[in-house]
C-alpha cells in the first residue's frame, strides 16, 4: 500500500469511527426522544403515538444491527436517522395543545371515509399558508429497511404487528394554524386526500405511461439541444457522455413536471369530485391574489392556476347551468333563490378566467410543452380511473344541483345563526354530511356578501366559520354516536 | 309566568315560525322529559393554570394575564376527562340552543350527578334570544375524582314563558355571541363592578 | 405532497447502489459476490443507462422507471466525473467507454458469474462508479446536511 492509498485509508478508518459512534449515539437519543413524545403528550388521535412507535421499533433495530452495518453504509444510515427525528416534530406539532380544535374527529372519520380505515392520520396546523400532506409513513420505513440488507426486513415487519400497524398507513395532513377556524378554506382537505389516491395511482401506473412516450420525448429534445450545442463542445473527451446528461436532465424534468402536473390536478379533480363547488370555490379565492399564468419550473412543478381552475370549472358545470329539475317529483327552478348568488359568483369566475387568444408563454419550454402534450392527452382516462379508486366510484360526484333542497336547509339555518348540522328539524332532522355544510357555508357567505356589500366584516366571518366548525362536529357525533343511541334506547 | 311541559316543548321544537326553540343535536328522543331538556356535554373544557397567578383581581387583571391563567382542552369523543376533588372546569353543553323571543330557560345540573359531587354551579338562567353553546361551570364538591365523557347527559334545561316577548332579542352584540364552546369570564367587562373596587377608584 | 415512499425509493436506490459497489470489490477479491445486490443494480442500471440498448417495452416496475429517471443525469455526471480515471485505464473514448459498461451491466445481472469480459482492474472502476453515484443520490436528497434556503416570502407548502 503506497502512501496516498494508506492516508486514505486512514482517513475513511477515523470517518468510519466517528460514524459508527455518532450513529449510536443518534439512535439513542432519537428512541429516548419517541419514547417521550409517545408517552407524554396529550393527543386527539392514537396517531401520533403510533408514528412514535414505528419510530422507535424502526430505529432499535437499525442500533441493534449495527455492528453488522457496513462501514461504508454508516453515512446513509446516518442520514435515515437524521430523517427520522425531523419525522418527530409531526408528532410534537398534533398535540392537543398545539391544536385545541374539536374538528379532529370530524376530519379524520371523513378522510377515513375516502381511503379506507387502515389509513391513520396525523392533524397539525403548520405556520405556512397553506394544506399539506406527508406521507406514507410505513412505507416509507418499509422499503427503507429492506434497502438496508444486513437488517432482516422479516423481523422489523413482524414487529408492525406489536404495534398494530401491519397493512397499516400513517399520513400527516396539515392546515394553516391561521386559518384554523375557517371552515370554508377546510374544502382543501378533498385536495390533500386526494394527494393519497394520486400516490397511489401515479406509482401503479405513471411510470409505465412515462416508459411508453420516453423514447420519443427523448428524440425530441435531443434535436433541440443539438441544435445549440456551443462549438466548444467538439473539444469535450466525452461528448456524447455529456450530451446524453444534458438530454437525460431534461427528459427528468418533463417527467417531473408531468408527475407533479398529474398529481395536483388529480387532487383538484378529487377534491371537486368529494366536495363540489365549495372546493371550487376555496381554490378561487385562494388563488385571487396569485399569478394565474406561472411558468411550472418557476413553481415547483405546479400547473399554472388557471390551467387547474379551468378543469375544476368544467368539472362542476352541471351546477352552474340555470335550468327545471324535479326535485320529490314537482318541477323546479334551479338554482333557486338561495343558491343563485353562489352559482352565477362561480359562473363569474369562470368567464373572468376564460383565456383568449395566443399559446400561453408558460408553454414555450420544450420541457413544459412535452410534459403537458403528455398530460392532455392522457387526462380523460387518468381523471375516470383515479376517480374510480374512490369508494363511491366516478359516477358519483358531489352534484349541488342534486343535492340543492338540503344545501337551501341548511344555508337557511346559517342565516338564523344556528349550526347547519342538521337537515330538516326535530323529530325528523338527519345528521348532515360534512360536504354539505362546507357548500351550504360557500352558499350563505356569497349570499349575504352579494345581498349586502356591508356584510362580511371579520366578527361576520368568524361567526359563520365557527357555526360550521359547530355544525362539522355535531355532524360527525350524530352520525357516530346516534344511530348507536338509538339501538339502546330501543332495547 | 309558567314553566312548559312536553307537548309545548315538542311543538316549540317542531315550530317554523319565531316561536321556534332549537336544542340541536338530540341524540335521543329520551332527552325530552315530562317538562326538561336533558343536555350533553361538549368536549371543550377550560381548567385553570393556579401556578400562572396568585389571586383572581377581576377589575385588575389586564386582558393578556387572564388568557395566561386558563388552558383549553379538547377531549376526543369516546375519551374520559377527570374531575378531581376541589377542582373547577368550565365546559359546555353539546347542543346549540337557540331561544325564541319568548321563552327564557334556566339549567339545572342532574341530581345523578350531584350525588357523587358534581356541581354544575352554572349561570343558571338563558335568557329570551340566546344563541349557543351554554357554558358550564363544573365542580367536583366530592371526595374522589370523578370521570366524566363528552356526549353524556349532564344537565336539564326547564323553558318558562316570558312576558313580553323581546322583540330586538340577542341582537349577537351581548358579551357572549353564539358560543360554540365554553367561555371564560368576562367580570372585567363589568364597569359598575369596578366602581366598588376602591383601589380601581382612587 | 411529500411523497415520503418517492424520497423512500430513492434512498433504496442509493443504499442498493453502494452496496453492489462493495460487493464488486469483494468479487474482485476472489470472494463470494452477493448475487441479489448485484442482479439488483444490474437490472437497474440498464434501465437508467440509455445507451444499453435494453429496450423499454420490456415490463418495468413503475416505481422503478420513475427512479430510473431520477437517477439517469446523476449517472451521466458519474461517468463524466470519473472520466480522469477511465483514461487512466487507456480508455478515452465513448465507444470504449460504452464496451465497459456493457461488460459491467452483464457480470452484474448474472450475480457476478459472468466476468470473462471484465478486467480485474475494471472491477474497481466500476466500484467507484457506483460510489459516485450512490454518493450523489445521497447528497442530493439531503442537501449534503445543508439547510435548503429558498429566497421565499411565503413558503407555499412545507416539504418534509
Amino acid at each position: 500500500m503506497n502512501q496516498e492509498e494508506s492516508s486514505g485509508q486512514s482517513e475513511r478508518q477515523w470517518r468510519d469511527d466517528i460514524l459508527r459512534r455518532q450513529v449510536r449515539l443518534r439512535c439513542h437519543v432519537i428512541k429516548n426522544l419517541a419514547w417521550n413524545l409517545e408517552n407524554g403528550g396529550d393527543f386527539p388521535t392514537p396517531t401520533p403515538q403510533k408514528l412514535c412507535a414505528l419510530i422507535r421499533h424502526t430505529v432499535k433495530m437499525i442500533e441493534d444491527h449495527l455492528n453488522e452495518t457496513p462501514a461504508d453504509q454508516l453515512g446513509n444510515v446516518s442520514l435515515f436517522l437524521c430523517s427520522t427525528a425531523e419525522h418527530l416534530r409531526y408528532v410534537e406539532r398534533s398535540r392537543t395543545a398545539h391544536t385545541p380544535w374539536s374538528m379532529i374527529q370530524a376530519t379524520e372519520h371523513f378522510l377515513k371515509q375516502q381511503v379506507g380505515e387502515d389509513s391513520h392520520f396525523i392533524i397539525r396546523p403548520q405556520w405556512s399558508y397553506n394544506y399539506s400532506l406527508v406521507g406514507e409513513f410505513v412505507a416509507h420505513y418499509q422499503t427503507s429497511v429492506q434497502s438496508m440488507a444486513w437488517i432482516p426486513a422479516r423481523k422489523w415487519e413482524d414487529g408492525l404487528a406489536a404495534i398494530q400497524l401491519t397493512d397499516n398507513k400513517i399520513y400527516c395532513i396539515a392546515f394553516p394554524r391561521v386559518g384554523r377556524l375557517d371552515a370554508l378554506l377546510h374544502a382543501n382537505w378533498g385536495h390533500e386526500l386526494g394527494h393519497i389516491i394520486a400516490a397511489r395511482w401515479v406509482h401503479a401506473k405513471f411510470g409505465q405511461i412515462w416508459n411508453g412516450v420516453e423514447d420519443g420525448v427523448k428524440k425530441r429534445i435531443g434535436e433541440s439541444i443539438r441544435k445549440s450545442l456551443p462549438a466548444s463542445i467538439e473539444e469535450e473527451l466525452f461528448k456524447d457522455l455529456i450530451v446524453e446528461q444534458s438530454i437525460s436532465d431534461m427528459a427528468n424534468t418533463t417527467m417531473e413536471v408531468a408527475r407533479h402536473g398529474l398529481t395536483e390536478l388529480i387532487c383538484d379533480a378529487i377534491g371537486v369530485h368529494l366536495l363540489g363547488p365549495g372546493a371550487l370555490a376555496a381554490c378561487l379565492e385562494f388563488s385571487a391574489g396569485l399569478s394565474l399564468d406561472e411558468n411550472p419550473l418557476q413553481c415547483r412543478n405546479y400547473p399554472p392556476w388557471r390551467y387547474r381552475l379551468h378543469l375544476m370549472l368544467d368539472a362542476c358545470h352541471g351546477d352552474l347551468k340555470e335550468r327545471k329539475i324535479k326535485v320529490n317529483g314537482r318541477e323546479s327552478d334551479y338554482p333557486g333563490e338561495v343558491l343563485r348568488p353562489f352559482c352565477e359568483w362561480l359562473s363569474e369566475g369562470k368567464q373572468l378566467l376564460a383565456h383568449a387568444g395566443d399559446e400561453p408563454a408558460w408553454r414555450q419550454a420544450i420541457v413544459v410543452r412535452e410534459a403537458y402534450a403528455l398530460i392532455e392527452r392522457e387526462w380523460k382516462n387518468i381523471r375516470h380511473d383515479v376517480l374510480d379508486l374512490l369508494p363511491g366510484g366516478a359516477e358519483k360526484p358531489y352534484r349541488l344541483c342534486e343535492r340543492h333542497a338540503i344545501i337551501e336547509d341548511l344555508a337557511k339555518k346559517l342565516c338564523d345563526d344556528i349550526p347547519p348540522n342538521e337537515v330538516g328539524c326535530w323529530p325528523n332532522a338527519t345528521p348532515a354530511r360534512l360536504e354539505d355544510i362546507v357548500n351550504a357555508a360557500w352558499v350563505f357567505k356569497i349570499k349575504k356578501q352579494i345581498e349586502n356589500p356591508g356584510w362580511g366584516s371579520p366578527s361576520d366571518y368568524e361567526r359563520l366559520c365557527r357555526l360550521a366548525l359547530k355544525a362539522i362536529e355535531a355532524g360527525f357525533v350524530d352520525s357516530e354516536f346516534g344511530s348507536r343511541l338509538r339501538e339502546v334506547n330501543a332495547t | 309566568m309558567s314553566t312548559i311541559t312536553k307537548p309545548e316543548i315538542e311543538n316549540r321544537l317542531k315550530g317554523q315560525d319565531t316561536r321556534r326553540l332549537t336544542v340541536t343535536p338530540i341524540l335521543s328522543r329520551k332527552q325530552i322529559g315530562d317538562a326538561s331538556i336533558d343536555v350533553r356535554l361538549g368536549n371543550q373544557f377550560i381548567v385553570f393554570r393556579m401556578h400562572t397567578f396568585g389571586v383572581f383581581k377581576p377589575y385588575e387583571t389586564p386582558l393578556a394575564r387572564l388568557h395566561t391563567m386558563q388552558e383549553r382542552h379538547v377531549v376526543s369523543f369516546g375519551l374520559e376527562f377527570v374531575l378531581h376533588p376541589g377542582m373547577l372546569a368550565l365546559a359546555s353543553t353539546f347542543e346549540y340552543i337557540s331561544m325564541p323571543p319568548d321563552l327564557e330557560a334556566q339549567v339545572e345540573g342532574r341530581s345523578s350527578w350531584a350525588r357523587v359531587g358534581l356541581q354544575i354551579a352554572t349561570a343558571t338562567s338563558v335568557e329570551p334570544g340566546f344563541k349557543g353553546v351554554l357554558t358550564l361551570e363544573l365542580s367536583n364538591v366530592g371526595t374522589i375524582p370523578i370521570q366524566l365523557y363528552p356526549g353524556v347527559r349532564i344537565a336539564q334545561l326547564f323553558f318558562r314563558e316570558a312576558e313580553p316577548a323581546l322583540e330586538s332579542a340577542y341582537d349577537g352584540q351581548r358579551k357572549y355571541a353564539c358560543p360554540i364552546g365554553p367561555e371564560f369570564s368576562r367580570i372585567h367587562n363589568d364597569k359598575d363592578g369596578q366602581v366598588f373596587s376602591l383601589s380601581r377608584a382612587t | 405532497m411529500a411523497d415520503l415512499l418517492q424520497s423512500a425509493k430513492l434512498f433504496e436506490v442509493g443504499t442498493r447502489l453502494q452496496t453492489a459497489s462493495s460487493c464488486l470489490m469483494e468479487v474482485a477479491g476472489g470472494k463470494k459476490p452477493e448475487r441479489d445486490a448485484l442482479k439488483w443494480a444490474g437490472d437497474f442500471l440498464v434501465r437508467v443507462d440509455w445507451t444499453s440498448g435494453i429496450e423499454s417495452e420490456e415490463s418495468v416496475d413503475g416505481g422503478l422507471a420513475v427512479s430510473a429517471a431520477n437517477t439517469r443525469p446523476k449517472f451521466y455526471a458519474s461517468l463524466v466525473k470519473i472520466g480522469p480515471k477511465f483514461q487512466e485505464m487507456g480508455m478515452d473514448s465513448e465507444e470504449q467507454v460504452y464496451e465497459f459498461l456493457k461488460a459491467l451491466y452483464r457480470c452484474l445481472r448474472s450475480g457476478g458469474t459472468e466476468q470473462s469480459d471484465m478486467k480485474s482492474e475494471y472491477f474497481a472502476l466500476a466500484s467507484e462508479l457506483l460510489h459516485v453515484l450512490s454518493e450523489s443520490i445521497m447528497v442530493d436528497l439531503c442537501n449534503n446536511g445543508l439547510p435548503r434556503h429558498d429566497r421565499v416570502l411565503t413558503v407555499g407548502e412545507l416539504i418534509a
